[in-house]
């Protein structure tokens, strides 16, 4: 009986050789270049041993082990205990967020950062619930459009955009526009490929275009002024740089500096320290990476998410059973669109929003987040495909 | 059946598998957009970004030393040492409490308040009009960001006060300062040294490869205050020291130079003096005096009066030292300013004659009782009036009639090529800025007329120094006598030890005259200064000389040289100061062993010594010269002379 039960939840029988791997080693390699990243920004002079490393660097060292521990414990149950598990995490998710929100909530538990109500104080560890919702979203979307072809109607789109609006809603109210508007490549992905129609996608995506304009006065003064501020740069306007542009001029600056090759360890810390650039352990790590490794750092930064996408996609496309590919799907496009955001507003091509870049980026739930996406790949790719299963989603129209 | 036609697809995976590769495509053509954007912030990054890409790289000279100059015996001239000037950046300054601040840094600067705002704000209107003008032609604007407001360095006390102010855009420039001791002559030798650290002009100038130091380099990443961050290995090149230089000069014969030609010129109530002393044996000049006296009854010569050749003491003294065209940097006459020797010349005359073997020591000339008509008709009058002299007597008693007798002998080549061959007519290429070569009348218009003139010193232009040096070759004893030497500004005594006394070799020129004529030539001019002496016992009571010396006097009208721009010589003029001299001697002693030659002129003896007729070469220059050797040659540690002189021994011809 016991082991009737072991073996209902724990999954035993393994598929070793697939994809995924490819996600948990450029995941690793990522992580690696954050943490010395990190330390760039935080010292000037290089450390020794991993015992020197800068508080926050080797905090994120721990956040990478946590990480890792995460996505292991993640592969090993059956990929039916996670689908078990989706709908509840949604709702602890939104409930979360629901708590974030509370205004009577004493501050000492939810500490607004830059006016953003995101994240609970754990002690050691600040919890954002915003990340965590990411993966429950993604799992109950899964769930929801596992074996349905309803959204295939353009009304039947309500509900999977139901489920992605109330947390998107949640979290624009923190408010945490980036977090925010990362759900939405997400949903798109897992319609695309749970077989929506293409057109029915398309008047959403053109009606969203036209109707953005006119979100722009219900915009927080400070997102109107990224806005604005990108809009002077691109024009050549000079003025604002030392004020509301200086977090995107500073970072271009050291990515400039960067040249090929980059610049030496030593100098690159004091070129950075004294730049002052903001958010530089965080949003603008690419800027340290860059400025330190060169443009050769910055494509290998860029091949390696195309090395954890690439392995997603092709473990997504192996995965027969549907939760588990719609799953996948919808976790890639969260990495996918958030490295590309942040690698955009780091070359100053996109408005600076506060969005982290995976793996790289400091931060513990971050950190956990996309260790525990990553976790979700690899445990459904390490399922071997049911020997007799009906394609997922494959209509005929 | 119905449910697997719905459900079974032609190609299973099919609309997955192209979801899955166009999310892949479209994503990497997203990175690769990005990533494409990095290179382009490197490779051509936007303009506003330029400036923060390179000025955070940041190089700033350390400046190497200039070396010493120094004289002959290690004293130093010249110094550097390490100043602050004070310059204000228009663009930094404060535009908050500008008054206040202009007026604090006034107070420290001991400046007035009004000048410095003055200053600052007309370069901060400026800089707006720059701004203003870029903005609508879209260039750079070109700012004035430094303004100086100390020209020179100032103390330690004030620069720590400006330091104390605090001020935003205030900055302190450090830059070498170099200091001259040994007085205005000493100032003159050692020349100046630019604003750039060169030198511009003596010694500095001459000497400028050697005394430079190099500068090192501080490459260094700096903040956004411009404090250096980060050095890069390597990133500091220190300075060197340039090589102190060791000039010819001794300051002490300076010193006695200067002292005894002053004096001869308050003596003799003179516009000014010269005097130049040189080492024999290595051709350094040791000492150059230049005075200038500013009297009350001396005016400028108008160019429009023709000056009476009969003016007697009546008229007018007319300046006959050009004044200098820039006051800061003056003329050093000794290698800048010509002069007509008149009778010191026949000594070289008279020695080319006898080398030539045209006459001979003993052969006695016809002095006509001192006067005399050349065959072409020229008038010529001895002031020591004989019947018959011979060729010594000649040159003793300054025969004017002699000397020409003998040297019509001579070719007008031969004349001329004796007078080249002593070095008239060329520079000594000593080094100092400003040398003249001197006129010596070109073959083509060479003229018996000519050939009477140079014999007695007249119709040719010297510079002190040629003199010097063409009375080297005579007065020279042992292997070099007859040899010209190679006259220098930097040290060479032979047995020097210090690194700074390695000056490289004695050089010399070429051989002017035979050794036993250059012999028979000393031994005459002795005679002259025998005469000297005893002139001098007679007039001041000054005997007892410690060294025989030999030499000879030369009194010549001053000519009046080239007229300014726009003015010409005045028609029935003869180009001369009438009535106004210059009165000089040369010679070198002690006679045994020469050491040392000396030049002193006396630039127009006062009317009252012409009255008296105590303007001539012997009277005025003579002690001065006389003094001048004593001095020097006891300070050299000369023995003195086995003969003292004075009392007519070994006086000959007389």
């Amino acid at each position: 009986m016991s082991r009737s039960i072991f073996s209902s939840i724990i999954a035993t029988e393994r598929n070793w050789a697939n994809p995924a791997w490819l996600c948990v080693l450029a995941g690793l390699l990522l992580s690696i270049i954050g943490i010395y990243a990190i330390d760039i920004g935080e010292r000037t002079i290089a450390p020794a041993t991993a015992a020197d490393l800068a508080p926050v660097a080797a905090k994120q060292l721990i956040f990478l082990f946590v990480g890792l521990l995460a996505a292991g414990l993640l592969a090993l149950p059956h990929e039916r205990v996670i689908r078990f598990l989706a709908w509840p995490a949604m709702g602890v998710s939104i409930a979360l967020l629901i708590f974030l929100l509370i205004p009577a909530v004493p501050s000492w538990i939810v500490t607004p950062r830059n006016g953003v109500r995101g994240w609970i104080d754990l002690g050691p560890i600040d919890l954002q619930p915003g990340e965590f919702a990411k993966i429950a979203f993604v799992l109950a979307a899964a769930d929801y459009l596992r074996y349905r072809r309803t959204h295939r109607e353009f009304l039947g789109l309500l509900p999977p955009a139901l489920i992605a609006g109330v947390p998107i809603g949640l979290i624009f109210l923190q408010p945490d526009l980036g977090t925010a508007m990362l759900f939405v490549p997400s949903v798109f992905a897992m319609l695309l490929v749970a077989g929506a129609r293409l057109k029915h996608l398309a008047i959403v995506v053109l009606a969203a275009t036209l109707a953005a304009p006119m979100a722009y006065p219900f915009l927080k003064p400070y997102q109107q002024q990224r806005i604005l501020g990108l809009i002077a740069q691109v024009r050549g306007d000079q003025h604002a740089r030392d004020d509301m542009n200086y977090q995107a001029y500073t970072a271009q600056m050291l990515i400039g500096a960067g040249g090929t090759t980059g610049i030496p360890d030593a100098k690159s810390r004091a070129v950075i320290r004294f730049a002052r650039l903001p958010e530089r352990h965080n949003d603008m790590i690419f800027a340290v990476v860059v400025n330190r490794f060169g443009l050769l750092g910055g494509l290998a930064v860029a091949g390696l998410y195309m090395l954890w996408l690439a392995g997603a996609l092709l473990s997504a496309a192996l995965c027969k059973d549907p939760f588990g590919r719609l799953t996948i799907v919808g976790l890639s496009a969260f990495i996918a669109a958030q490295a590309a955001i942040n690698i955009g507003m780091n070359v100053g091509v996109l408005p600076i929003v506060g969005l982290t870049l995976p793996f790289v980026s400091y931060g513990g739930s971050s950190m956990l987040v996309v260790w525990i996406m990553t976790g979700l790949t690899l445990s459904i790719a390490l399922r071997p495909p049911p020997r007799m299963a009906r394609p997922s989603f494959e209509f005929r129209d | 059946m119905s449910k697997s036609t719905r459900a079974t697809p032609a190609r299973p995976g099919a609309i997955t598998d192209r979801w899955a590769l166009f999310v892949v495509v479209m994503m990497s053509l997203v990175l690769l957009g990005l990533v494409a954007r990095v290179a382009q912030l490197q490779a051509a990054p936007p303009e506003g970004l330029v400036p923060f890409l390179s000025d955070r790289q940041s190089r700033a000279d350390l400046p190497g030393r200039r070396g010493d100059v120094l004289d002959r015996r290690g004293r130093v001239l010249a110094a550097t040492r390490f100043g602050v000037r004070v310059f204000v950046d228009p663009e930094e300054f404060a535009v908050k409490d500008k008054e206040l601040n202009l007026e604090r840094l006034a107070r420290v600067l001991g400046q007035d308040r009004e000048a410095v705002q003055a200053k600052v704000s007309a370069a901060m209107i400026a800089n707006e009009k720059a701004k203003e003008q870029a903005q609508s032609t879209g260039e750079k604007p070109r700012l004035d960001r430094v303004i100086f407001l100390t020209p020179d360095v100032i103390d330690e006390a004030t620069e720590q006060a400006v330091r104390d102010l605090r001020l935003r855009g205030v900055h302190l420039e450090r830059r070498e300062v170099r200091s001259v001791v040994g007085g205005p002559i000493a100032e003159r030798l050692v020349g100046v040294v630019g604003f750039e650290g060169a030198g511009l002009t003596g010694a500095e100038a001459r000497y400028d490869e050697k005394l430079q130091g190099e500068d090192g380099e501080f490459r260094f990443v700096r903040d956004s205050r411009g404090r250096p961050l980060w050095v890069p290995l390597g990133g500091v090149t220190p300075p060197s020291a340039g090589r102190d230089v060791r000039l010819s000069f001794d300051l002490e014969i300076q010193r006695i130079l200067d002292e005894e030609v002053n004096r001869g010129v308050i003596d003799a109530d003179a516009q000014g003096g010269r005097g130049v002393i040189l080492d024999l044996a290595t051709g350094e000049v040791l000492a150059m005096s230049d005075v200038r006296r500013t009297l009350p009854d001396v005016v400028e010569y108008d160019w429009l009066t023709v000056i009476p050749k009969d003016k007697g003491l009546g008229g007018p003294r007319y300046l006959t030292i050009k004044p200098d065209e820039n006051a800061s940097n003056p003329r050093n006459r000794v290698v800048e300013d010509v002069y007509e020797p008149g009778s010191t010349f026949k000594s070289f005359m008279w020695a080319a004659a006898l080398e030539a073997g045209v006459v001979r020591l003993d052969e006695v000339f016809d002095t006509g009782g001192g006067r005399w008509t050349t065959p072409y008709g020229r008038p010529i009058a001895d002031v020591v009036r004989r019947g018959t002299q011979n060729w010594r007597e000649v040159l003793v008693n300054s025969s004017n009639i002699g000397m020409v007798k003998g040297t019509s002998r001579l070719t007008f080549e031969q004349m001329r090529n004796a007078v080249t061959k002593f070095g008239f007519g060329s520079r000594t290429g000593i080094g100092l800025g400003g040398e003249t070569a001197g006129i010596v009348t070109p073959m083509s218009r060479w003229t018996k007329y000519t050939q009477t003139s140079v014999a007695i010193g007249h119709e040719v232009a010297v510079t002190p120094i040629q003199m010097v040096r063409a009375f080297a070759a005579v007065a020279r004893g042992g292997e070099l006598a007859g040899l010209l030497p190679d006259v220098t500004l930097l040290a060479k005594d032979p047995g020097a030890t210090s690194e700074a006394g390695a000056n490289g070799k004695i050089t010399l020129l070429h051989r002017v005259l035979r050794a036993d004529t250059a012999a028979a030539t000393r031994e005459t001019l002795r005679g002259v200064t025998h005469k000297m002496d005893e002139n001098l016992k007679k007039a001041t009571g000054e005997e007892g000389w410690r060294y025989e010396l030999f030499g000879k006097s030369g009194t010549a009208e001053i000519p009046l040289g080239e007229p300014p721009k726009g003015k010409r010589r005045p028609r029935g003029s003869d180009g001369y100061f009438k009535g106004q001299y210059n009165s000089s001697f040369i010679a070198a002693g002690p006679f045994e062993q020469p050491k040392l030659v000396c030049l002193v002129i006396i630039d127009d003896p006062g009317p009252e010594r012409i009255a008296r007729k105590q303007h001539y070469g012997s009277w005025v220059a003579g002690p001065v010269v006389r003094r001048v050797m004593d001095r020097s040659l006891a300070y050299l540690g000369v023995p003195a002379s086995a003969k003292p002189t004075g009392d007519g021994v070994g006086h000959e011809g007389d």
